[in-house]
């Protein structure tokens, strides 16, 4: 596998490059989170 | 003396297992204590990985609001996290069944192609090729969106996902060469 895909360095596989450049603005976007007003955590039992 | 060497050893082996933990288990250990921004960094830490987990299964329409559910689970369930330098695995888990939760609520044939479809021809054309990634086999789909829409790494899948890096490498490898052979299916449309 092309050191590219794997972890970009190396050389640009051309294809990766367009797939990404496609496909970037579908990626998450940041927005704010609206937490809720008080939680109580319980410790850990999973 | 020996207990000065003792004390000594003790604290250089705690401070050790300190530096050996991901940063994400401090922040958890803080929003356990109530502190609301620590959760707040771990979402923007975490979010692009939650967002992946989602994109590969679910209308693109959706995910925004899903990422929201996820935290909102994820922060009121965070006592039952049992290993707070896993929240990366333990969140994307619940990604992964709100997405199944997500069809038993709504008919597979109203799959969402909403917009994008409609919207101009790269939107569509980018539409198309997340239609063909999440085609996919599940391990090859997660991974590739990952890498391929949300711009992490492989060692940075492997670090989030807490998948092993070889696994991740053969991921990569396995699925982009199906990618590319369905893309050249499509007759190069794509």
């Amino acid at each position: 596998m092309s050191d590219y895909l794997w972890d970009k360095t190396g050389e640009t596989d051309e294809e990766v490059e367009r797939l990404e450049a496609l496909l970037a603005p579908l990626a998450h976007k940041a927005r704010t989170l609206a937490l809720p007003a008080q939680v109580a955590h319980a410790p850990g039992r999973a | 003396m020996y207990e000065v060497e003792t004390g000594n050893l003790f604290f250089a082996e705690a401070a050790r297992a300190a530096e050996a933990q991901p940063p994400e288990a401090a922040l958890v250990e803080a929003a356990r204590a109530g502190d609301r921004a620590a959760f707040e960094r771990l979402y923007h830490a975490f979010a692009p990985l939650v967002h992946g987990v989602l994109l590969a299964r679910v209308p693109y329409g959706e995910v925004s609001d899903l990422v929201q559910d996820v935290f909102l689970s994820a922060f009121r369930k965070l006592g039952h996290l049992r290993d707070p330098a896993r929240f990366g695995p333990w969140v994307a888990i619940i990604a992964r069944n709100r997405a199944a939760d997500f069809y038993r609520r709504t008919r597979a044939t109203e799959e969402l192609h909403e917009g994008l479809a409609q919207a101009a021809s790269r939107e569509a054309e980018a539409s198309e090729v997340l239609e063909i990634i999440r085609s996919l086999p599940e391990a090859y789909r997660e991974t590739l969106v990952l890498r391929l829409v949300e711009g992490m790494n492989g060692p940075e899948i492997a670090a989030r996902t807490g998948l092993r890096p070889a696994s991740v490498r053969v991921n990569l490898h396995r699925g982009m060469k199906l990618l590319r052979q369905r893309l050249g299916d499509a007759g190069g449309k794509v």
